[in-house]
């Protein structure tokens, strides 16, 4: 073999060790990028030469730039971030509603529901009292007042679950049509020398993303590319094609989503995980079970109410009205009301039992917070609504333990990761070293021959 | 394991975040000095402490209501007593006035005298405690007792302001019964006379007779000799339902108050009837059948004509009205008595649902002040390893 090949293992030497280098400066560079893998290169020795005895390695090449990752964590980490995102958003939901309902610092519905009962004791004790009668009305006019700012804030609830979920729909297109793009990079990007590897993480880490918004299954086809899927089955990206979700408002004002494969089914009930999972749960399930207490409460309080109510007489004898007015049916809670006859007159209460001016219907009607007349007759008006602040207290303190659960495991998860993906400076410094002094001995080999060449033209010369 | 710069900033981070949040939670019940602060705290505290807050807010009703019952049951027990004491004096003056000494002159000075007693026992009877009559039972429309004696009547009979029927209604008949009463009239299928019907009450509307009553004729007997009867010539004007109608009837006497228990609840479920009618204490309806006005009115007859025999005879009857005056009187201590027990034991129940709010409810503040000094430290020692993350690395050592 001639000298001047040695310059060319020298070169391929300085060329190596320099790659290296470089891979090592963006592992160091991207210590904090989310997503990244660190990288490293494959060195394999090249150009093998005949001596005697055998053969001999002459130089060196990086045959590939190695991409460190546990696909099976990755995947791991995709679908637990589904879990981890609806925990969340469930919880933050669920605790909107507590803050609302909640009673147990007094204040609320209980407290409103207790003066009610107050002021139906107190015109018992005066019946012909004007000033009972005034505060009975303002009393249950409060409750009532309660009752309705409880349901607007669930309908508030309602419209903000809407646009969340549209919002969460643009964002699930879009962040398909970016894994979209990547299949179609990836795809086009041939042969196994680590070219697509920032191609690879940046669509990890979009799963990871969709998976935070949506619970999705995706598998990789031979081609590099990867499919999506929704729990039912329906596609939202084959390879290079993808199928949008919309949504559309539905008769009760709810947002309903459809695939671009079932126009007419509406997929919420697969939509389990994910931040949309949460949205779809809490519009579905958990606002309408509240709203429904409310309006069950109003219904109750009312019908039992008018019933005693309207069995008495008013302070002019005339047979009782009934107490409250309920004028749409599909909103009792948010539209029940005193009636207007008795707000216009409060001397249309009816107080007394008979025509004598007694106050004995006004103790019946206080007597109803007694009456187990909720739940299928087994609980009072105020222990209903203390069970209601109850459960959605109980909610919260579950949604919270899942959410730290989930916590736990995704921290658990994401340092799995990191011991496997992630760049330890300490490590890329050791390389950098290492790769450095290859370097500067490659750089010294050149040198060497180079004074090498000077004798031997020496030897031409003299 | 191989360990990253990003293992050590997450770890330390989300630990740190932990033991803030644990810190702020403790300081939170620090400082609210509860330990339940919104309901998923302790889901089940939280339910216990609204149905506490209720009992609470019944039982400071049910005290209200207690007092307002003493003090109705003081003034009457105060009033019994004077008339107790009205009805000694009249009977000292007929005792004095029924021996031989006694003759026609004492006699009408005695008659005088008993006269300023009759006056008395009338406004004592009449009193009004706010704006309610002490005696007159559930009515509130008229003084409960008249100065003179009353025969038996019929009300005007009354339509309700609201009813639909526009047509007269008039009473008639001859009051038979021996208690004064409140008839009412309920239409309960609305239409002309022909077809509709009613429903008719003898205790103003408390109960009905249960069956409905056809009232084509025109006429609505009530029994007790009280007829109602419906005027509509034309027979244009429609009953309406619920129209409500009702006559007042007055036995003979001298009382036009009712004999209706009024009630209040003292405590759940329980109610208590505070009030002593004027029939029980003052007629002859009470449990020693006397009729105290009219003893008196035949007692100051018999003096007016000066015959000492009549005198004698009316002994007896104003003992019996003394006793029937003081067991009333009596039953209102029962009756103050029975309240004071059940405002012990409300006063005791209050103490409990207080002490039970408060281990619902309120925090351990030994307990959270050590807690809190811990997670101090907890925090401390985590700020200075996150302090010192950055220090340990191999860049120290490079030269």
């Amino acid at each position: 073999m001639s000298i001047s090949s040695l310059l060319f293992t020298s070169r391929d030497a300085l060329m190596a060790n320099q790659m290296a280098i470089d891979i090592t400066g963006g592992n160091i560079a991207n210590v904090d990028t989310p997503g990244y893998s660190r990288q490293r290169t494959d060195m394999t020795a090249i150009g093998s030469i005949n001596v005697i005895g055998g053969t001999a390695q002459i130089g060196v090449q990086v045959s590939r730039i190695e991409r460190l990752y546990n696909s099976y964590i990755e995947s791991q980490l995709v679908q637990q971030n589904q879990n981890t995102a609806y925990s969340d958003t469930l919880l933050q939901g669920l605790q909107s509603i507590e803050v609302m309902l909640d009673d147990t610092q007094g204040g609320g519905i209980n407290d409103q529901l207790n003066e009610f009962w107050s002021a139906w004791e107190n015109l018992s004790n005066a019946p012909a009292g004007k000033v009972e009668r005034t505060a009975l009305l303002s009393a249950a006019e409060n409750l009532i007042d309660s009752l309705s700012s409880y349901r607007q804030s669930l309908d508030s609830i309602n419209t903000d679950m809407n646009r969340n979920i549209s919002d969460a729909v643009t964002q699930i297109n879009s962040k398909v049509d970016e894994i979209k793009d990547l299949n179609l990079r990836i795809m086009e990007t041939t042969g196994d020398k680590g070219d697509s590897n920032d191609l690879e993480d940046k669509r990890t880490q979009a799963l990871k993303e969709l998976g935070s918004l949506i619970n999705i299954s995706h598998f990789e086809n031979a081609d590099g590319t990867v499919n999506i899927y929704l729990p039912n089955g329906d596609p939202l990206l084959q390879g290079v094609l993808d199928q949008d979700l919309s949504v559309r408002l539905n008769a009760d004002g709810r947002s309903d989503i459809y695939s671009a494969n079932s126009s007419t089914d509406p997929v919420n009930t697969s939509l389990t995980r994910g931040k949309i999972g949460a949205y779809v749960e809490l519009q579905g399930t958990i606002v309408p079970k509240y709203t429904d207490y409310l309006d069950d409460f109003a219904q109750t309080l009312a019908t039992r109410i008018n019933e005693i109510h309207s069995s008495g007489f008013d302070a002019y004898k005339n047979t009782g009205l009934d107490f409250f007015e309920i004028p749409d049916t599909d909103n009792i809670a948010g539209t029940i009301r005193v009636n207007t006859t008795i707000t216009a007159d409060v001397n249309r209460i009816a107080a007394s039992k008979s025509v004598t001016g007694d106050g004995e219907n006004a103790s019946s009607l206080a007597a109803v917070q007694n009456e187990l007349i909720m739940n299928s007759n087994t609980s009072t008006l105020n222990s209903f609504m203390a069970t209601v602040v109850g459960e959605i207290g109980g909610e919260v303190a579950t949604a919270k333990t899942n959410s730290n659960h989930q916590t736990v495991i995704m921290n658990h998860l994401e340092t799995q990761r990191e011991s496997i993906s992630g760049v330890s400076i300490d490590e890329e410094m050791i390389r950098l070293i290492k790769y450095q002094m290859g370097y500067n001995a490659a750089g010294r080999l050149c040198s060497v021959v180079d004074e090498m060449l000077d004798t031997l033209m020496g030897l031409v010369q003299s | 394991m191989r360990v990253t710069e990003n293992m050590k900033f997450n770890t330390t981070v989300n630990n740190l975040f932990n033991t803030q949040s644990q810190y702020n939670d403790i300081i939170e019940k620090m400082v609210s000095q509860k330990k339940v602060n919104r309901a998923s705290d302790d889901p089940i505290a939280a339910t216990k402490i609204i149905e506490i807050r209720q009992s609470m807010a019944a039982n400071k009703q049910y005290k209200t209501n207690m007092n307002n019952c003493d003090s109705w049951i003081s003034s009457t027990e105060s009033k019994l007593s004077s008339a107790f004491d009205l009805l000694v004096a009249a009977d000292e003056l007929a005792m004095g006035q029924s021996t031989g000494t006694a003759n026609a002159t004492t006699r009408k000075i005695a008659a005088q005298n008993l006269q300023g007693l009759i006056d008395e026992m009338v406004s004592l009877a009449n009193t009004k405690m706010g704006d309610r009559y002490l005696f007159s039972g559930s009515q509130n429309d008229a003084q409960p007792f008249s100065t003179t004696l009353l025969s038996a009547q019929i009300g005007a009979a009354a339509s309700a302001p609201n009813n639909t029927f526009t047509g007269t209604v008039t009473s008639s008949g001859t009051y038979t019964g021996t208690t004064n009463k409140f008839y009412a009239v309920k239409v309960t299928t609305a239409g002309p006379l022909a077809t509709a019907t009613c429903q008719t009450s003898t205790d103003g509307g408390r109960t009905w007779n249960g069956t409905d009553l056809s009232m084509a004729s025109g006429s609505i007997t009530l029994g007790d000799g009280v007829t109602l009867t419906f005027n509509d010539a034309a027979g244009t004007k429609a009953l309406g339902a619920d129209d409500v109608f009702h006559v007042k009837a007055i036995a003979s006497g001298y009382y036009r108050g009712d004999d209706a228990p009024v009630t209040l609840t003292i405590n759940r479920g329980t109610s208590l009837t505070y009030n002593v009618t004027g029939a029980e204490a003052f007629t002859s309806a009470g449990s020693y059948g006397v009729d105290v006005f009219k003893a008196l009115a035949d007692l100051k007859a018999a003096l007016e004509s000066n015959d000492g025999g009549s005198i004698a005879a009316q002994l007896e009857n104003l003992k019996k009205a003394q006793n029937q005056v003081n067991l009333n009187q009596s039953m209102c201590g029962t009756k103050a008595n029975h309240i004071e027990v059940s405002r012990s034991n409300l006063t005791e129940l209050d103490t409990n649902l207080t002490s039970l709010l408060s281990e619902a409810q309120d925090a351990d503040l030994a307990e959270m002040a050590t807690k809190l000094s811990m997670k101090e430290i907890a925090l401390q020692s985590s700020y200075s390893i996150a302090a010192k993350i950055g220090e340990t690395t191999i860049l120290n050592f490079l030269k």
